[in-house]
């Protein structure tokens, strides 16, 4: 059974190499068959071999990957309590958003680019998953962005999805140096970077090297989850396919960030200043997200808001150290939003191809099952009571509250807040995409929905509002089932737990009275000063571009005019120029001729004879 | 003659009876099919028979010794022997290869180079040495059109004639002043021998004579010539297998220690000419086949460069170079008869534009080649050359390593423009065969030898280790 | 009598210089292959001599090796000679000049 284990991740990757290899002769539809298939085998593997995980979990070792002197990277698979769930959730997704890509993608002439792409990006996300040390990890982390960034730009001939790619893998890679750099201190620390052993060895760090080290996760951890202060990529992100923004951009990669600041908790705890900076970061960057997809436009701009505040509030878990409220709320996040976007991308299609939600409306009196499906969903972002999202981010905010003090206290504050906010922006959503009367363009040609774009809605709707029965309040599912690697939650009084759900459904009755009050049946008002600025987050982009891209644009072009220009092309185009001329002049000497070889034949025998008489006499 | 000797000569003697029964063979039927299977079960025959045979003696004969890198010898010869085979065998019945005699000179050839790469006295050198040599003369005569066959025959036997004088004259000088055949003890025993000033000339003209034989500047004149003219899979023997072969003599001939004093200065001067000499030509060229000649000028002065570093590490550098050296070149001549017709090969850089789309396995194939042979990996040409600067370095010559360095770097260059050229989109470009299976098999084989060494190079050097 | 080895030596370099002179200076391949015949008679004559200044037989022996490569190395020459009169109707290596760069 435990030999199985490589087959996870291996059996996309079998995927991926079949259909490059194959892809061109088989049957049009078999691509996205195959992607489908070797996805789906890889989620059956995991939940058979799920048992398994409990307590200390598995291993595999499949062969040693770097050995250097004293050092050594292990190409392992570790299978234990956190993994596992996370590895069937993302399995699971994936397989239903890749039979959605089926029908996405069915007339597309790049097909196989496609879905080679998007099964190597399920291999990288799970090497992430299960790696059972930081070089894996970080492998898997690079193949997830590489990936990400070829299926951002999937289009790349429209010049703005190819640059929207570009930029998520710049930002992105931002992050991932300050990765890079805390796994070498890791390396250099502990001499090792094995997971658990970094977790075990984690105490004897000196407290300021482990504040540092936590801060650089932070940052690794923030770019490739689009936190502040690198979260401007997301939004630009959505260029990209929607099954591609659903998988990668909301369900999966964007949570390896939160991911590994779980994964690592242990060292994270261990400065209490890094573990709060956290908390932070995921507190903030959730209300600056809710406020900007509050005044989106586009549909699925308002989602990736959406995710960014979502997975801010699995950074303020991580940051707790709730590790099971945070895989809980990752989980729950990655069904229902993964709906929502598939949703999305129905909309999107009935609509023609329109965006606008402003043009959108009155979608339910034609489709009354796909509203129901997005009722489902936006319910569960809203944290309505009973469904999934109510119960994993109550669960945080507990956490928030029974820590006590005024930071935390302050964090709660805007936990709560932000529990409001997205009431309302997932109650807009509603109103305006499918109630009131219908505002597209009369011209607007819907495109038919094929039903394998509506049959993966269905489990992922189930499994987002019942989702909360993984973890319900009071020793859950869950957090038994972590128990072997994190602390359980401080068990908070009742009286607590019950104000604070209370409360919670308080946020979304009121969130869902003002989303009715403004935006039922009215059109839309012409946007205001303000209601620009949050929809442009806040100037981040315009900010970046005038602090860094500008400055760094007058650099470069100093650099290209007068160090490049001058100094370095007159140096090396002189030098250019010296090579190929002398080498022109060296390849004439070969001009056929057997004279001349024979000549070269003596002279280089007399050569030699005299450098070694040279060499004999003046030793 | 005792049973050892018969023994450690047995699997090079398979070679020679595979050659006589094709020989034999090729008189009774005209079915190239039947003489090629014969061929390549007596190279399978060789490779078994050195791999398995449980005890092979240190010497045969006092000639050779099969025993130790011996067996490993065999074993890549007999490979590089069924590449060319498995290369021509749609190239040799389109240009009209007279059946047998093609087939029974590359296996004669193979066993020469087994000879030579694992001899242990003199004689084995010269037997070894002269058998390949004039079944590569012939080889390269069976031509194309006959003009350009015959043509580079003549310059390579004329040229080749003059260097086995040399090498005759040379030997015979050193033993003079050693008083002894046996090659290990050669250089050391003459330089302290009976004739100071003789042993010095003919260590010189031992030397000229090698280096012309691997195309060591300023002796390679001859080499894009004889290349362009040669038929591929002939080439890619000549290239491949004779340069390695010389290169696993010189091993014998310059054992760890035993360079120091003029000689040292001797192959630094030659490996310095042809790093410099060979980058700078090889950026000029057009034609893949003259491209690969001065290629393999660069590549012989890196290998050059572990030779001169005198030490254990730097000849188990170098046997791991032959090795790769030899697959690379082997795949990449291989790649031109894959896609020759009757009327040329696709030899000019230009004609391999989108050939990487056309006719992807083989291009895949020489994209492997050229990136081992720029050392970029995950090739086994990475940790070629990264052994032998290595190995340079723990010498103290770090100047001859920076040189060596240099110049895989610019050899990217010319390596890269290759590829870059495979894999540009051009509709109008003319047709082209497309490989059978036997084709695409000596193309692809080479290059996932080559990537394999680049994974797990340890298998080889391990091997290597052994044997020293 | 007794012939010091050097001298000897000496005799065959001087022998060795004057075939290789033929053998690169000449053009028709048939005095190359004349020149090469000369140089191998110089190592000849090197071999013997060492072989009786050690008292070894081998270098003879090794000798008689070389002559038989020889005969084979002068049989396949002076087929590609004739190979290359009839096509060419030239015995002139410098002649050929069809396979050169750019």
């Amino acid at each position: 059974m435990e030999a199985a284990l490589p087959l996870i991740p291996l059996l996309p990757l079998l995927g991926s190499a079949l259909i490059l290899l194959l892809g061109r002769r088989l049957p049009p539809a078999a691509p996205g068959l195959i992607a489908t298939a070797t996805v789906a085998a890889s989620a059956a593997v995991c939940l058979a071999l799920f048992p398994l995980s409990a307590g200390e979990g598995i291993r595999a070792r499949l062969f040693v990957w770097i050995a250097a002197e004293g050092f050594a990277a292990p190409f392992g698979l570790l299978f234990d309590p956190l993994s596992a769930p996370m590895a069937l959730m993302v399995t699971a997704v994936s397989a239903l958003i890749h039979l959605y890509a089926t029908g996405y993608m069915r007339e597309d002439p790049s097909r196989v680019r496609f879905f080679v792409l998007f099964n190597l990006f399920v291999f990288a996300m799970l090497l992430i998953v299960l790696a059972d040390n930081l070089a894996i990890l970080f492998v898997g982390w690079e193949g997830v962005g590489f990936c990400s960034y070829a299926l951002i730009g999937f289009w790349y001939r429209e010049p703005k999805n190819a640059a929207a790619g570009q930029k998520a893998f710049l930002v992105t890679r931002v992050g991932d140096v300050f990765l890079l750099i805390a796994m070498l201190w890791l390396a250099s620390d502990l001499g090792t970077l094995g997971i658990r052993e970094i977790n075990g060895a984690a105490p004897a760090l000196p407290p300021d090297t482990a504040t540092a080290i936590g801060v650089l996760l932070l940052l690794g951890a923030a770019g490739k989850s689009a936190q502040l202060p690198l979260m401007t990529w997301l939004p630009d992100a959505m260029a990209g396919p929607t099954p591609v923004s659903a998988l990668i951009h909301a369900a999966t990669m964007v949570t390896a960030g939160a991911y590994l600041l779980c994964r690592l908790n242990p060292l994270l705890l261990q400065s209490p200043a890094a573990a709060a900076a956290v908390a932070a970061i995921g507190a903030l960057t959730a209300l600056y997200a809710a406020l900007s997809a509050l005044f989106q436009r586009e549909i699925k701009r308002v989602l990736a808001y959406s995710t960014m505040s979502q997975v801010g509030y699995m950074l303020l878990g991580a940051g707790l150290g709730a590790v099971g409220a945070a895989l809980f709320h990752l989980i729950v996040h990655a069904f229902f939003k993964a709906l929502l976007f598939m949703a999305a991308g129905c909309v999107i299609h009935l609509f023609g191809g329109e965006n606008d939600i402003t043009r959108m409306g009155g979608l339910k009196k034609t489709k009354r099952a796909l509203f129901w499906l997005f009722v489902a969903g936006v319910l569960c972002l809203a944290g309505a009571p009973l469904t999934g999202g109510f119960f994993s981010k109550d669960a945080i905010l507990l956490a928030a509250l029974s820590r006590g003090g005024w930071f935390f206290a302050l964090l709660f504050g805007l936990g709560i807040a932000t529990a409001l906010l997205t009431a309302v922006y997932s109650f807009r959503l509603l109103y305006l995409v499918f109630l009131g009367e219908r505002r597209a363009s009369p011209d607007a040609h819907p495109h038919s929905v094929p039903r394998a774009m509506t049959v993966p809605l269905w489990p992922l709707a189930a499994l987002g509002l019942f989702g909360g029965l993984m973890n319900l309040p009071g020793g859950g599912l869950l957090d038994g089932w972590l128990l072997p690697l994190a602390a359980p939650p401080e068990p908070a009084s009742h009286a607590a737990e019950w104000a604070l759900a209370a409360a919670a459904a308080l946020m979304v009755l009121a969130g869902w009275a003002l989303a009715q009050r403004r935006y039922r049946g009215a059109a839309p008002a012409p946007e205001t000063g303000a209601a620009r600025a949050f929809r442009s987050g806040l100037f981040a982009d315009e900010l970046y571009q005038r602090a860094l891209v500008r400055p760094f644009k007058a650099f470069s072009r100093f650099c290209r005019r007068v160090v490049d220009g001058r100094v370095i092309d007159g140096g090396l185009e002189g030098g250019a120029r010296l090579l190929a001329s002398s080498g022109g002049w060296l390849s004439r000497l070969s001009n056929g001729s057997v004279s001349r070889y024979r000549l070269a034949l003596g002279l280089g025998l007399l050569g030699m004879l005299g450098w070694m008489m040279v060499s004999v006499l003046w030793p | 003659m005792t049973h050892a000797d018969l023994l450690g000569a047995l699997p090079t003697l398979a070679l020679c009876a595979g050659a006589l029964a094709v020989l034999v063979l090729g008189r009774l039927t005209r079915r190239r099919a039947v003489i090629e299977a014969l061929a390549m079960l007596s190279i399978a025959a060789a490779a078994l028979l050195a791999v398995l045979l449980p005890e092979l003696p240190a010497t045969a004969g006092g000639m050779f010794s099969p025993g130790g890198n011996g067996r490993l010898f065999v074993v890549f010869f007999s490979l590089l022997g069924a590449i060319a085979i498995l290369a021509s065998t749609r190239y040799g019945r389109e240009h009209g290869f007279s059946t047998g005699e093609y087939d029974a000179l590359i296996l004669f050839a193979c066993a020469g180079m087994c000879w030579l790469a694992s001899a242990a006295s003199a004689w084995g050198f010269v037997i070894g040495l002269s058998s390949f040599t004039l079944a590569l003369y012939v080889l390269i005569a069976f031509a194309r059109d006959g003009g350009a066959g015959s043509e580079a025959a003549a310059k390579y036997l004329s040229m080749g004639m003059i260097a086995g004088g040399m090498l005759a004259f040379g030997l015979a000088l050193l033993y003079a002043a050693a008083g002894t055949l046996d090659l290990s003890r050669l250089a050391s025993a003459s330089s302290a021998g009976a004739a100071p000033p003789f042993s010095l000339l003919g260590m010189a003209l031992v030397l000229a004579a090698l280096a012309f034989k691997i195309s060591l500047a300023p002796f390679h004149l001859w080499t894009p010539d004889v290349y362009q003219g040669a038929p591929a899979p002939v080439a890619g023997l000549l290239s491949g297998g004779s340069k390695a072969a010389v290169l696993a003599g010189l091993l014998v001939l310059l054992p760890a220690g035993a360079i120091s004093g003029a000689v040292q200065k001797l192959l630094l001067a030659l490996a310095a000419l042809s790093l410099l000499w060979g980058t700078l030509a090889a950026l000029r060229q057009t034609d893949l086949k003259r491209l690969l000649a001065y290629s393999s000028v660069v590549q012989m002065g890196t290998a050059a460069i572990g030779l001169l570093a005198g030490n254990r590490a730097g000849a188990q550098a170098v046997a791991f170079y032959l090795v790769f050296y030899g697959l690379a070149a082997a795949g990449s001549f291989a790649f031109l008869a894959a896609l020759a017709n009757t009327a040329d090969e696709p030899e000019r850089l230009e004609d391999l534009r989108g050939l990487g789309f056309r006719r992807p396995l083989v291009a895949l194939g020489l994209a492997v080649c050229m990136l081992a042979f720029a050392g970029i990996p995950p090739t086994g040409g990475f940790f070629a050359k990264l052994q032998v600067f290595a190995a340079a370095v723990l010498a103290g010559q770090w100047e001859i390593a920076v040189a060596g360095v240099l110049a895989a770097f610019v050899s990217v260059a010319y390596y890269l423009r290759v590829i870059m050229l495979l894999y540009m989109s051009d509709e109008a470009a003319p047709e082209r065969p497309r490989p059978h299976l036997a084709e695409t098999l000596a193309v692809l084989l080479p290059a996932l030898l080559l990537l394999l060494l680049g994974v797990a190079p340890g298998l080889l050097m391990d091997w290597i280790g052994a044997g020293m | 009598m007794n012939v010091p080895l050097e001298h000897a030596l000496l005799l065959a370099t001087a022998v060795f210089g004057i075939g290789l002179s033929c053998a690169l200076i000449r053009r028709e391949l048939l005095f190359v292959l004349l020149g090469v015949e000369i140089m191998l008679c110089a190592a000849g004559l090197a071999l013997v001599a060492g072989s009786a200044a050690w008292r070894q037989p081998d270098g003879q022996v090794f000798w008689m090796l070389l002559l038989a490569i020889a005969a084979a190395e002068v049989a396949v020459g002076l087929s590609l000679l004739l190979h290359l009169h009839r096509r060419r109707r030239t015995g002139d290596v410098d002649e050929l000049r069809s396979l050169r760069g750019e």
